[in-house]
């Protein structure tokens, strides 16, 4: 009951902070944000309490989480009832041809298959139950809590943000027994956004045909039940990625700020990959060609705010560590590694030809075995549109994946200078790989509306 | 087809190219097709890459080629009624042969993938040399063919609207080429996505359809196997705040040894193992030991067969006040022994999975 009353709470929190930012945006689009936005800035002021030695229980989830949304509904209230009205209409005035209705009803069925195998199976694979579940656990309890903020736990436990482990450690306080139920509404979210942001752009139709290749990839739907850190980070930076894109094209403001809260929440997921640079270097770039030179501030604050914060909590635990035990084992994943790649990236070591081939090979052999066509349709997409790519807003959103696979690239070259077993983890990469798809399909579809339909808008 | 290609007001060499592409996307697409559907039937039998070892080009590429040409028949220039003539009669036995095959292929990959997920994955293939899988691949083929003979595709929807359009609007060629190609690479993806998802959707309905209203010990012991049996076993004879001795975290117990894994399923207890990771140290002042002959594989330097000489621990005689041994497939005791020296040489460590109370000095 509990946890019913916390989840409506969390989403309302969420549909409120979107509603203050996005003035206007698909309605499906903000049920999605809704979700992502809720939980992740629920876990953000857990993190606030867990800091500032707040107990977090039930009492204190439901009364901050009820006071947030009654400040933000007096603020906000009107923009509520228009969505209501937005939602009404949306769901009302629908005429679906054959083709639609075939792709809705694929969309409700792997909706619902997501909802039953994420209620079915408890939190059971390897990382999940030994690191972002168990952590969920621990710091679901005032003791846990303690014990976790007094770093009685071993080093390991520290080294990723901690949006997945609140998340589930609000399941466990509201007296929830399974939290991967959230990872299905990650799902959820992924087809919401996608097809919420694509409808903007496109026609029905594309959009939804887009929408069914997207929700099919197996990744994401391996992913419902995996409970990893991957569909999350992958939802935010994805959709953070596509509000960014929104407000280059000319949308308002607001895009610029959640899409910098996403980032934000994205980084609060997974911290390790700095893909966020790339977003934010084309970013300078079009600010600079646009002579907009404040607005990269916006988007870069909440990604510095959260990325410092979590680099002082971890600098205060190696301390901790290497003052109390002086051992090296328990530094892996405190930032010992990254100290490492930065130092590897300056040394001539990454010119080495045989090595950039070793790379490519093994990112080929990570990457290809589920994403091989997607890769090879997304090339051959911007050749056959090149010059129209270039001439319109597209060219935004391409120099974005290109920028986000070159970060990839440099990491993974970064990683075989500095982890002797880099080419033993291919699955670490697929994962990582998982928001490309987002991005490529949005352009792809786009493309694909700018060939085929030019001549029946 | 001359006449079209005149109005468009191509180059000399455009029209030649383009025109050479349509016809033999014509004379082409039977011997494609029967090539993709052999070298399915091949992968099927064989394993997946089979084709792709002996003759360098993989089955994808045949099968994006069959999709671009049959594409280009169906939705490009009008062939002339000659070389249609002298071409139809192929069509129609392929077609006459493919509407006898598709039934039975469709129930073959049916049968075979709900007895593999009914049993164990491989088990189809173990029996009768067959890859369910690949299946699915021979069926898509089949169901291609099929698909390109439906008369008025336009009705089937979106994707094929939009190539036709309202009337059979004269497109450049070049914009047939192009489209045809985008769709070819759209169906690529959306059945290669959809054949990987629709594996796992069906593996996961299954299970839950089996066992709908299986326990959380059920549903862990579906994924860790007898390791959660023996988890449950260890966690229902010792107290929670027990020192229990565990093995490096090398293989073959990179689970029974992994510190992560051990507090994912018996925290508040604590554990205790050797930093150097030698397999022959047991700590003494825990409270206790586990004996754990090691799930994962092991052998010499990775490579090989499983070796049994590394298997086994602790490696030492250690003195208990009573020994505890777990059933196979089971949580319960298979037998307790009393006041005794544990010797790792001993035949009934063999195999085996327990616990030592350790006597205290």
């Amino acid at each position: 009951m509990f946890l019913l009353i916390g989840f409506l709470l969390f989403l309302l929190f969420g549909l409120l902070v979107s509603l203050l930012f996005l003035k206007q945006t698909h309605p499906l689009l903000r049920m999605g944000l809704s979700y992502l936005l809720g939980l992740g800035l629920t876990t953000i002021f857990m993190t606030f309490f867990l800091f500032e030695k707040i107990p977090i229980n039930t009492l204190s989830l439901l009364l901050t989480l009820f006071f947030l949304d009654l400040l933000l509904f007096f603020w906000v209230h009107k923009g509520l009832f228009a969505f209501v009205r937005e939602c009404q209409s949306f769901i009302s005035k629908k005429n679906l041809s054959i083709f639609e209705k075939a792709t809705v009803g694929l969309l409700l069925f792997l909706c619902f298959y997501a909802i039953v195998v994420s209620l079915y199976w408890p939190v059971k694979d390897w990382d999940a139950i030994t690191l972002y579940d168990f952590r969920g656990k621990i710091l679901s309890d005032i003791q846990g809590q303690e014990r976790f903020m007094n770093f009685q736990l071993e080093g390991h436990y520290y080294g990723y943000p901690l949006l997945t482990s609140l998340s589930h450690a609000f399941v466990y306080i509201l007296g929830g027994k399974n939290p991967l139920f959230l990872s299905g509404f990650f799902y959820i979210c992924l087809i919401l956004v996608f097809y919420g942001s694509l409808r903007q752009l496109v026609k029905r139709e594309t959009a939804l045909g887009a929408t069914v290749i997207l929700a099919l990839n197996f990744l994401f739907i391996n992913h419902i039940t995996t409970a990893y850190t991957n569909l999350p980070f992958a939802v935010y930076y994805a959709i953070g990625t596509i509000l960014l894109y929104f407000w280059m094209i000319g949308k308002e403001n607001g895009c610029l700020i959640t899409a910098g809260l996403l980032m934000a929440l994205s980084i609060w997921t997974r911290d390790y990959e700095p893909f966020w640079l790339g977003n934010f270097v084309i970013l300078l770039i079009y600010c600079f060609l646009k002579k907009k030179i404040f607005y990269p501030l916006i988007f870069l604050g909440p990604i510095l705010s959260t990325k410092l914060f979590w680099f002082d909590f971890r600098k205060k635990v190696v301390d901790f560590f290497v003052s109390n035990y002086l051992n090296k084992q328990v530094l892996i994943g405190l930032g010992q590694q990254e100290i490492n790649v930065l130092s590897s990236l300056v040394s001539f070591k990454i010119l080495d030809p045989t090595r950039l081939f070793r790379v490519i090979i093994f990112l080929n052999k990570a990457i290809s075995p589920l994403f091989f066509p997607l890769l090879i349709a997304f090339v051959v997409f911007l050749i056959l549109d090149i010059k129209a790519i270039l001439k319109d807003e597209r060219k935004y959103i391409v120099l974005i994946i290109f920028a986000n696979m070159f970060i990839l690239f440099i990491g993974t070259l970064a990683l075989s200078l500095t982890f002797p077993d880099w080419e033993k983890i291919p699955g670490s990469i697929e994962r990582l790989f998982m928001f490309f798809p987002f991005l490529i399909i949005f352009c792809g579809a786009i493309t694909f509306e700018k060939i085929f339909l030019s001549n029946k808008k | 087809m001359k006449k079209i290609i005149e109005k468009l007001q191509l180059r000399d060499f455009q029209k030649k190219i383009f025109l050479l592409i349509f016809r033999y996307s014509f004379f082409l697409f039977p011997f494609i097709w029967s090539l993709t559907f052999f070298f399915s039937i091949l992968e099927s039998f064989t394993y997946s890459g089979f084709i792709r070892k002996h003759i360098f080009f993989g089955f994808q590429f045949f099968l994006f080629f069959m999709i671009l040409c049959g594409l280009l028949i169906k939705f490009g220039l009008p062939i002339d009624k000659k070389t249609k003539r002298e071409w139809i009669d192929y069509y129609k036995v392929l077609g006459l042969l493919n509407n006898i095959f598709f039934p039975l292929i469709l129930a073959a990959t049916i049968i075979a993938s709900a007895v593999e997920e009914s049993h164990y994955p491989n088990y189809v293939f173990s029996k009768i040399h067959l890859q369910p899988k690949n299946l699915y691949w021979v069926c898509f083929v089949s169901f291609y063919l099929i698909i390109l003979k439906v008369r008025n595709l336009e009705k089937i929807g979106f994707l094929f609207r939009v190539i036709i359009g309202k009337k059979m609007v004269p497109f450049l060629i070049l914009n047939y080429f192009r489209k045809a190609v985008l769709l070819a690479l759209i169906f690529w993806i959306l059945i290669f996505n959809a054949r990987f998802a629709s594996a796992e959707i069906f593996k996961n309905l299954l299970i839950i359809t089996r066992h709908p209203l299986a326990t959380y010990d059920e549903k862990m012991r579906i994924v860790w196997g007898d390791f959660y049996n023996y988890m449950l076993f260890i966690k229902r004879n010792t107290p929670e705040d027990a020192t229990i001795a565990n093995p490096p975290p090398i293989p073959p117990w990179n689970n029974e040894g992994s510190g992560p894994v051990f507090n994912a399923f018996l925290y508040p207890r604590k554990f205790s193992q050797s930093i150097t990771e030698d397999m022959n140290e047991v700590d003494l002042k825990a409270d206790y030991a586990l004996i754990a002959w090691g799930f994962y594989r092991c052998s010499k330097n990775d490579v090989g067969p499983d070796d049994e000489f590394c298997h086994g621990w602790p490696r030492i005689p250690i003195e208990a006040e009573w020994i505890i041994y777990k059933k196979e497939n089971s949580s319960e005791i298979d037998r307790k022994i009393n006041d005794i020296i544990y010797d790792p040489n001993d035949p009934i460590n063999k195999y085996a999975w327990g616990l030592i109370k350790i006597k205290k000095k």
